[in-house]
């Protein structure tokens, strides 16, 4: 049998497949082509990476733009977070407690015990970090409290609180949070603001807690109103998972 | 001058055993480009910056999973960056990020870069005979490869936004991809 209009059709899609050019119903046309061809097929297996060299050299075809400043320390800390929190989390991991409904959330006395937890966690995190001997983040927490106009909005739902640290119209944020339950095997937590305004929730930043607590930099929009914490399998650029906190965030005073 | 394939393959082993200084080597060599990439599609530096940062941590938490047959360790980590922006540009949430940001979207001169970015070489050179094999393309065939690689769209979408029949964006993407793959001698 002739196998070359079989792959004249399959080199089509292989080729728009390369270059994020399919669409559901495309992906789902290469796997029937597939399907019907042999697994190992080595012509296949060569089109596919040979594909993939010509999408790489479309990126390499653009100036490359230097990396912000800290972002390599930023991937190390999340390298080690990733690799630490792995080992940390059991095989069968905990349940995440889902989030009280907003009318159900504690006031008053709730809120104070949330911020004093929130800042003996920042304490903690902060001694944490010196005892691992990186001296940026301290530093930078610091900073942020330096400035004028630091804000902060506080989730709690039972013994799991978080406190976002902010500056209106800055992008630079902390998150200190307690009382966390071990994500599930493959999972992480990821934090979520709503610019004011907007119906949709977008990403500030994914984290593992250390011992049920964390403290992280985040990033968060110039104008805010909402804060939530979801479970996610990684980084994720919308909310799909159980939200274990939510909670607005207040006029800036 | 390092090989960069052989390079990257050795880098890629290190990572595998959890080496950080390879990750770092890894992300000072190929991050900026990451960067570049993930600007382009996405727009918006903030989701930029994060696509780079789970890109380079999915490689290293895969970096395992790396097999040579499949392509170079640049095709797999620049597809890895092209897949999370692309999947970023394609949600809602990103467009509306990628106006907000707009006014701070960061526009380098080739000038800014060639003195903030040190590249090697054999990149560079590489870069070259790129943007001279793209410029030997037709304008309509290089057009849907832009299209599809740096905004994200589908060649369904294209074919819906300008009118041009689905079948004949499919003929210039892969007659384009084929002729790339030619001239910059890309073996199947």
């Amino acid at each position: 049998m002739n196998d070359a209009p079989a792959h004249e059709h399959i080199e089509e899609l292989l080729a728009a497949e390369a270059v994020g050019g399919l669409d559901d119903e495309g992906r789902r046309e290469l796997a029937r082509a597939l399907d019907g061809h042999p697994a190992d097929c080595p012509d296949c297996a060569r089109l596919r990476s040979a594909y993939g060299e010509v999408a790489a050299s479309l990126a390499l075809s653009l100036d490359p733009v230097p990396a912000r400043e800290g972002a390599e320390d930023e991937l190390r800390r999340r390298a080690q977070r990733t690799r630490g929190g792995a080992r940390a989390i059991p095989g069968g991991g905990a349940t995440p407690r889902r989030a009280r409904p907003s009318g159900e959330r504690g006031r008053g006395f709730g809120a104070a015990v949330a911020a004093v937890a929130a800042a003996m966690v920042l304490l903690a995190g902060l001694v944490g970090y010196l005892l691992h001997g990186a001296p940026g983040p301290e530093t930078a927490i610091s900073d942020f409290f330096a400035h004028a106009g630091a804000q902060s909005a506080q989730m709690h739902s039972g013994a799991t609180t978080m406190t976002v640290y902010y500056r209106p119209g800055q992008t630079s944020a902390f998150a200190v949070g307690s009382g966390f339950a071990d994500p599930p095997s493959g999972h992480v937590y990821e934090l979520w603001y709503r610019p004011a305004g907007s119906t949709a929730m977008a990403p500030a930043g994914t984290f593992v807690p250390r011992d049920g607590s964390v403290v992280s930099p985040v990033r968060v929009g110039t104008d805010i109103d909402l804060l939530a914490v979801s479970v996610e399998p990684g980084f994720e650029t919308t909310p799909t998972g159980p939200v274990v906190l939510s909670g607005p965030v207040p006029p800036p005073t | 001058m390092r090989s960069v394939a052989l390079g990257d393959e050795e880098l890629l082993r290190r990572l595998a055993e959890g080496d950080e200084r390879a990750l770092r080597d890894l992300f000072a060599a190929y991050g900026p480009y990451a960067r570049a990439l993930a600007l382009r599609v996405v727009g918006s530096p903030t989701l930029a910056d994060e696509v780079v940062q789970e890109a380079f941590l999915s490689i290293w938490q895969h970096a395992r999973n790396y097999r040579r047959e499949r392509g170079s360790v640049r095709a797999w980590l620049f597809a890895t960056v092209h897949n999370r922006a692309v999947d970023c540009v394609r949600r809602e949430e990103a467009y509306h990020r990628r106006a907000q940001d707009e006014e701070t979207v960061v526009v380098l001169d080739a000038e800014d870069v060639a003195e903030s970015v040190a590249e090697l070489q054999e990149l560079a050179d590489r870069r070259r005979e790129i943007r001279e094999a793209l410029q030997r393309l037709p304008a309509e065939q290089r057009a849907v490869l832009e299209l599809m690689y740096f905004e994200g769209k589908t060649q369904a979408a294209i074919a819906a936004e300008t009118g041009i029949p689905l079948g004949t964006v499919k003929s210039r993407t892969l007659l384009g991809m084929r002729r790339l793959r030619k001239d910059l001698e890309i073996e199947p």
